[in-house]
């Protein structure tokens, strides 16, 4: 099981929000399943070396060379927020007068 | 028509027994009919409605002497393999209304050969899954017994080449998702090597892990599609220069000379009885055949699917990140700031096992607990790699089931993560390691549910692979 800090901070990071039900069920089950990969450290890697990229024999890096991309108006049917080239999403900036009163 | 294999089909199109608009027509036909049984396969998302047109101008060209090797045969495609201009949701509300800008490789060359596609098929929401039950468009059942799971992830792949509402399907398979459907729907199902088949288009849950598969129902389809899709993509760094030309006409295997490992670790603790059974006696088959079996033990196996479950959710939630509301697909239209509009997308967009994967991969990858978790497993991965390469030196084969256990009734295992996360005892190793594995539809149990076993072999040993299982089909016989 593991604590409302961790879930809480961890949720932080997963950028998704869970219920007060959720979280409880969550707590148990995420407990249970990191409980059952820590049986890894039953296994003796001192030997090993973890960078996978090293073991494998036939890692080929592909030549610099200048391609096409998408075109903008393939891009464009990604979302209904395409206008003018970018991806329109909620304000950033808050409006000035809104910056005024909170200060 | 519906029995024929693809193989069968591409037969009958070349002598003129049936034309592509007849063939799809059918698939069409039985498609709508089992809409309406009461207990739906639900192993379409969608049934494209353009694919008789594409079979009426693959017939055209028939007409004119022209098409490829797969000219007018249909296939039916994962709903997480982009086609371009038709939606590809990976069965999440998140991608619900996305339309794919491209498509991906392994499309672009079954397309260049004439091949068309019939629709998109079910699956567990990205991929994350065993059974297909956490799909946002409700669960795929098994055809051959409507109450039970089809196995996942690609389970609606599966369940439409079992049922005869597709010859053959592409899936993709990250730590078994192509080789436990074919086994729950008794079924052959390839997934080739890490490199053979370009995952461009292919939207990534784990990146290390994951090859397009080929579910059929023989496995000389699966040879004739691999040979048009394999070959290096300049557009996936991670794809090999080896293709298969001459895969198809496959010839059958000669077992005589052929060393085949039992594994002890996939046949003894946590293996359903009656599986283990068929297991051994499907060795039994081999020996008669004149293959040398041997059992042998590597202690590290044991470990593939915890090292598994840190590996695949930490790539899962970097490559699930791009998620968010921005770009792709659904996007909560209530919330104010961007803040809200991330966190209100992603807990509206995805569903219960996909959070559990995420939130697992950012926890193993975070600050105090990336060496604990995630580095070990790393370490553990290449140990593993190590040991199978080692004993590919002296061995043609491992032999194994595919899944632990036989299929099991829909709803038993979909709120017990440790339980459905058992199922892929056997498959996982061969993600971690790169190597081609194929599950063959080897006998039923006694209350009539399909057990496959799995066949891995060396790295790019797909030929090999198989050979050793047309042989089996073509020897008829039951074990």
């Amino acid at each position: 099981m593991i604590d409302d800090k961790t879930l809480q901070s961890v949720l932080a990071l997963c950028k998704f929000s869970l219920s007060d039900r959720e979280k409880e069920h969550f707590k148990q089950q995420i407990g249970d399943i990191l409980s059952y990969v820590e049986t890894l450290n039953q296994v003796d890697t001192r030997s090993i070396d973890p960078d996978l990229g090293k073991s494998l024999e036939s890692m080929s890096l592909r030549q610099d060379k200048a391609a096409v991309g998408l075109p903008t108006e393939q891009v464009a049917g990604l979302s209904a927020h395409f206008q003018d080239s970018f991806f329109t999403v909620p304000r950033i900036i808050e409006e000035m007068d809104e910056i005024t009163e909170e200060s | 028509m519906r029995d024929l294999t693809l193989c069968g089909l591409k037969q009958a199109l070349e002598n003129r027994t049936y034309t592509s608009a007849e063939i799809v027509g059918a698939y069409r036909e039985a498609y709508s009919q089992d809409r309406s049984h009461a207990k739906p396969l639900n192993a379409y998302i969608e049934f494209f409605a353009d694919s008789l047109d594409h079979a009426r101008e693959a017939d055209a060209l028939r007409e004119q002497g022209k098409g490829g090797l797969l000219n007018g045969l249909p296939l039916a495609v994962k709903d997480n393999i982009m086609i371009r201009g038709k939606e590809a949701t990976c069965a999440s509300r998140i991608l619900k209304g996305f339309t794919a800008p491209y498509s991906a490789t392994v499309i672009e060359r079954l397309q260049a050969q004439g091949a068309l596609f019939l629709g998109r098929t079910n699956m567990d929401e990205f991929a994350m899954g065993s059974s297909c039950e956490y799909s946002c468009y409700g669960p795929a059942r098994n055809p051959v017994n409507r109450d039970y799971a089809p196995g996942g992830s690609s389970g609606g792949s599966a369940c439409a080449v079992a049922a005869r509402l597709a010859p053959c399907a592409l899936g993709s398979d990250t730590g078994g998702s192509v080789r436990l459907p074919a086994s729950f729907c008794g079924i052959y199902g390839l997934k080739p090597s890490y490199g053979t088949l370009s995952r461009y288009g292919l939207i990534a849950y784990g990146s290390s892990l994951d090859q397009i598969g080929i579910l059929a129902r023989s496995p000389e389809d699966i040879a004739l599609v691999l040979q048009a899709a394999a070959g290096v993509d300049p557009k996936d760094g991670t794809s090999a220069e080896t293709a298969f030309p001459d895969l198809y006409p496959l010839a059958p295997l000669e077992f005589k000379g052929r060393k085949i490992a039992l594994v002890k670790e996939f046949t003894e603790k946590g293996v359903d009885s009656e599986v283990h059974e068929i297991t051994k006696r499907f060795a039994g088959w081999l020996k008669k055949q004149g293959a040398e079996v041997v059992d042998i033990s590597l202690p590290v196996l044991h470990y593939a699917v915890p090292c598994y479950y840190i590996i695949a959710p930490a790539e899962a939630s970097s490559n699930l990140a791009r998620f968010d509301g921005v770009q792709y697909g659904y996007r909560d239209e209530a919330a104010h700031s961007l803040e809200e509009m991330y966190v209100s997308t992603r807990t509206k967009g995805f569903g219960t096992e996909v959070k559990r994967r995420v939130f697992i991969g950012n926890y193993v990858l975070s600050s105090g607990y990336y060496d604990a978790y995630y580095k070990k497993a790393q370490a553990v991965r290449s140990l593993l790699s190590r040991e199978c390469q080692k004993l590919f030196t002296d061995i043609d084969f491992m032999l194994s089931p595919t899944a632990p256990v036989p299929p099991f009734p829909l709803g038993s295992k979909v709120d017990d993560p440790l339980a459905m996360y058992a199922t892929d005892m056997c498959t996982t190793f061969a993600n971690l390691t790169g190597l081609p594995a194929l599950s063959l539809p080897a006998a039923m149990t006694k209350s009539g549910l399909p057990v496959g076993v799995q066949l891995t072999g060396a790295m790019f040993s797909e030929r090999s692979i198989l050979q050793a299982a047309l042989s089996w089909r073509k020897s008829g016989e039951s074990i």
